[in-house]
């Protein structure tokens, strides 16, 4: 075993809501996505059932193989070929942590620090993520259940201090479209959630498996809620006309909060929250690269690919887009959606296709 | 280059496997003594060769024919009124049994019948008779008897309890440890009369040989903790310790990391406490200062005066001690991040006052909290290091120089005068003194990173320190317990101290081999009957 370390259920499902919720807090993508208006929030409650179905095929190869990784078994069932697939997942990883990365420092040097270079925000955030990394999935799942009270609570204050500035009659009227935009846009929302993944990956980690199942649905039901209290926060302080044009809806919402005429622009703490999420995500797919990389190879030890795949990480956020106008672009649901439905989805059930057909026994390596 | 670092380094390790230690050569183990006083004598005058303290008495036995005998001991450490009277003084004058004393049983005579000492001890070995001596007891040699007798007789000169100077409390016993081991242990010994008490001695340091005390309570303890105390004293190889500071570096987890992962105090009280819920003390000889393994780092923000006033007032005082520590932490380094980086922040009046009062000021406000700080802790320094008398000179300096001239001279503004006296007023209500000192050290990082990374550095740096904390161990319970892992249950003692009545559990992680403490439903109610005293 590379890591000896272990996390429980409860660290795991915390894992999952802050890798995808942290994200939404600040680029809230689903207001780009159908429906298209006020309806949203509707399709961020109808995300909950069709996230489970996501989740699925990644639940069934744990239930069949516990303790063993998705890479192990890919790599017992296919061979050389199990290796390639690992490979593709090991680069979907190295490139979800790069544009983790680049979307945070995007996000610092358009507003807060307009001066300051974006690379950076990015070399100091990997230098503080190393150390993280070397001491393994233990850490990293401590630090998600000391970071996610905090961040719930910090959304909660900001929901009661907003609450003066909140229209509700924005929501109306409801499902002026038909139904049909609502379904897509859950579909979208659910199809983002390839956090399920960790699952599939951190299996021989997980303290108590049986409890897995708990986990998807805790998971799901935490994301789905959050995402539509915080739609409905933006939703219903700038309107679905406005929301939709800011790049930042959310914290655009937090800088009007203003209360008793001391209490103003909290922005620089949301912001300091924020990068405390930011971080877990940024670590924990930065971890899953090194892991999944050093499994595949059969190294004894990881520690050694910690130091470049940072290096890499650091270089490729640079590298994948010129402006954040070209990352919006591929990060769109027309484009990001299938591509992070082929990790999650298609590839999980093609195996399980192709073990119900051949019905092989592993290969002894 | 990196392979010369490695051989050169390598090289240093093989030269030192070379020194062997000399030392341990001078006392030859196995060595006995044999049946002849002289030859013993002339053993033992060649040990403690050029010692001045040891002395030699030689006299003889009021028997007939007299046995000559012989005891030596160390001069100042031995009780001299109790040596004369009840070893030198029935030894020579017999009354009674000179027609019972023969040769051939004199020994277990002199030991069973002659000297009214409750500390007897008998030993062959030169080793262990030289070590003896050195320990402060009695050596008594007879001839004809290869055995010698080591009598307890022991008294140096010690301190009295006093209350302890580095932990004063307003409420609470005015007893503190003092630098013989014997009677801090007996002191706790005295808090708990239970035979579950158990200390276990040992020996630490070539030369030192000082003394080393682990005192646990069976059957709460965790006997693991207990085990791996033991090995990682029992592993310390070295010429001499001379506070428990010695051991705690010798023995703690991670050597690196500035946070304390022992607590050492000098309360008796609070030992006991610690003790009862399943933690393991360390006494060791010569110091006050008692070690106690394994703690969290919420054990250094408590102050055994929150459990003896009121549950109110302790958890008052404790969530005051709580927000001390973030102010100690973050401060300066807060103050400077919202006045370079985020102005808007601060509500326009407040903004435009402090605007004036920085106005003129030729540093930026980075640098001018680092001279401001470090000209504290310079005062700080001098404070405790003067002599007493000196002391006062340095306050006045300290309010004049920096509370008046510095900011009249404009070099720094009134506000960051503020803002350090602030920080330091709370990192003074910690109290502990290794938690409070290191809380400093990090503050000045947290100043760097808010100085060039404004809120996001000090975000980062909290990272950081979450990611540095959530890794320590402190004898196997992570160090930051209560919060990570989570358990609820323990949050009774916590930042918030509930009723004692109502504390019925002992810490989950490390009393938990004896989990419950006390009876349920111990609430004070309210009387039955009604009272009508005063009413009539």
């Amino acid at each position: 075993m590379l890591d000896n370390g272990k996390i429980s259920w409860k660290q795991i499902t915390l894992l999952i809501v802050l890798a995808r919720f942290i994200l939404t807090l600040s680029f809230l993508p689903f207001f780009s996505a159908p429906p298209k208006n006020q309806d949203l929030w509707i399709s961020t409650i109808l995300s909950f059932p069709l996230q489970l179905m996501v989740a699925l095929p990644i639940f069934i190869i744990a239930k069949r193989f516990p303790n063993m990784s998705l890479i192990h078994v890919l790599k017992s069932y296919l061979g050389k070929f199990g290796s390639f697939i690992g490979f593709l997942y090991a680069w979907f990883f190295l490139h979800s942590s790069a544009l983790t990365l680049r979307e945070f420092g995007e996000f610092l040097t358009t507003s807060p620090y307009p001066e300051t270079p974006i690379i950076v925000f990015m070399s100091i955030s990997i230098l503080f993520a190393i150390p993280t990394v070397r001491y393994g999935i233990e850490v990293i799942g401590r630090i998600a259940e000391i970071i996610f009270p905090i961040i719930m609570f910090s959304v909660f204050l900001v929901v009661v201090l907003l609450a003066k500035d909140m229209d509700f009659k924005q929501v109306f009227p409801i499902c002026e479209d038909g139904i049909l935009p609502i379904v897509s846009g859950a579909f979208i929302l659910a199809s983002r959630t390839k956090e399920f993944l960790f699952i599939g990956f951190l299996m021989p980690f997980i303290k108590n498996s049986k409890n897995i199942k708990k986990s998807i649905i805790y998971a799901s039901m935490i994301l789905s809620l959050s995402s539509a209290i915080i739609s409905l926060i933006v939703l219903t302080t700038f309107g679905i006309e406005q929301a939709k044009n800011r790049t930042f809806a959310f914290y655009s919402a937090v800088r009007l909060i203003c209360v008793g005429n001391f209490f103003e622009r909290i922005d620089a703490i949301y912001i300091g929250i924020w990068v405390l999420g930011i971080f877990v995500r940024v670590a924990i797919y930065y971890y899953l690269t090194v892991i999944v990389t050093a499994w595949i190879l059969d190294l004894k030890d990881y520690q050694p690919l910690v130091l470049p795949i940072g290096a890499i990480i650091v270089s490729l956020s640079i590298l994948m887009a010129d402006s954040i106008v070209e990352l919006e672009k591929f990060l769109s649901y027309k484009i990001y959606t299938w591509y992070q439905l082929l990790f999650s989805v298609a590839i999980p059930v093609l195996f399980l296709l192709f073990m119900a057909i051949k019905k092989k026994e592993p290969k002894k390596t | 280059m990196f392979k010369w670092v490695t051989k050169k380094f390598n090289k240093l390790k093989q030269q030192q496997k070379t020194i062997e230690n000399k030392l341990t050569e001078t006392i030859v183990e196995d060595k006995q003594i044999s049946k002849n006083l002289m030859a013993n004598k002339q053993i033992f005058k060649q040990i403690f060769d050029r010692c001045g303290e040891i002395w030699f008495r030689e006299f003889e036995l009021g028997t007939n024919p007299p046995i000559k005998m012989m005891a030596f001991g160390l001069d100042g450490m031995l009780l001299t009124d109790q040596v004369n009277e009840n070893v030198l003084k029935p030894l020579m004058t017999i009354e009674g049994m000179i027609n019972e004393l023969k040769p051939n049983n004199v020994m277990d005579m002199v030991k069973n019948k002659l000297i009214p000492v409750g500390e007897i001890k008998t030993s062959r070995q030169v080793s262990k008779i030289s070590d003896g001596v050195l320990a402060a007891d009695l050596a008594l040699l007879i001839d004809g008897c290869d055995n010698a007798i080591l009598l307890g007789v022991k008294g140096c000169e010690k301190r009295a309890m006093s209350e302890p100077e580095t932990e004063p409390t307003v409420r609470g016993p005015r007893d503190g440890f003092i630098e013989n081991i014997l009677t801090n242990v007996t002191t706790v010994r005295r808090r708990i009369r239970s035979s579950r008490l158990k200390s276990e001695y040992l020996e630490v340091g070539l030369l030192s040989k000082t003394e080393v005390a682990i005192v646990y309570i069976e059957g709460i303890a965790d006997n693991k903790v207990v085990q791996e105390v033991k090995d990682r004293i029992r592993r310390i190889d070295t010429d001499m310790i001379l506070e428990s500071g010695n051991i705690e570096e010798f023995i703690k987890d991670d050597w690196v990391s500035p946070f304390p992962q022992i607590l050492s105090t000098e309360r008796p009280d609070r030992v006991s406490a610690h003790l009862v819920e399943g933690h393991v003390a360390v006494f060791v000889d010569n110091t006050p200062f008692v070690l106690i393994m394994p703690v969290t780092f919420f054990h250094f923000l408590q102050s055994s005066e929150d459990y003896y006033s009121g549950f109110a007032i302790g958890t008052a005082i404790r969530l005051l001690r709580s927000f001390a520590v973030i102010i100690a932490l973050l401060g300066p380094s807060l103050y400077i991040a919202i006045t370079t980086f985020h102005q808007a922040m601060i509500p326009t009046t407040l903004l435009f006052s402090i605007a004036k009062a920085r106005e003129g000021v030729p540093f930026p406000a980075m640098l001018e909290a680092f001279i401001m700080e470090v000209t504290f802790e310079l005062l700080r320094e001098a404070g405790v290091r003067l002599p007493r008398q000196v002391g006062q000179a340095v306050s006045i300096v300290g309010a004049l120089v920096i509370g008046d001239a510095a900011v009249s001279a404009g070099l720094v503004s009134p506000s960051m005068v503020i803002v350090v006296a602030i920080t330091a007023i709370s990192s003074f209500a910690m109290p502990s003194y290794p938690g409070a000192i290191v809380l400093r050290l990090l503050r000045f990082v947290f100043m760097f990173l808010a100085g060039t990374l404004g809120l996001f550095g000090i975000t980062l740096g909290l990272m950081g320190l979450f990611i540095h904390l959530c890794s320590l161990r402190s004898f196997g319970v992570p160090y930051i317990s209560p919060i990570m892992p989570l358990t609820l249950k323990d949050w009774k003692d916590f930042i918030i101290r509930l009723p004692i009545w109502a504390m019925n559990t002992r810490p989950k992680l490390i009393g938990y081999k004896n989990y419950k403490r006390m009876g349920y439903d111990q609430a004070p109610q309210r009387p039955k009957q009604r009272e009508t005293r005063g009413e009539d």
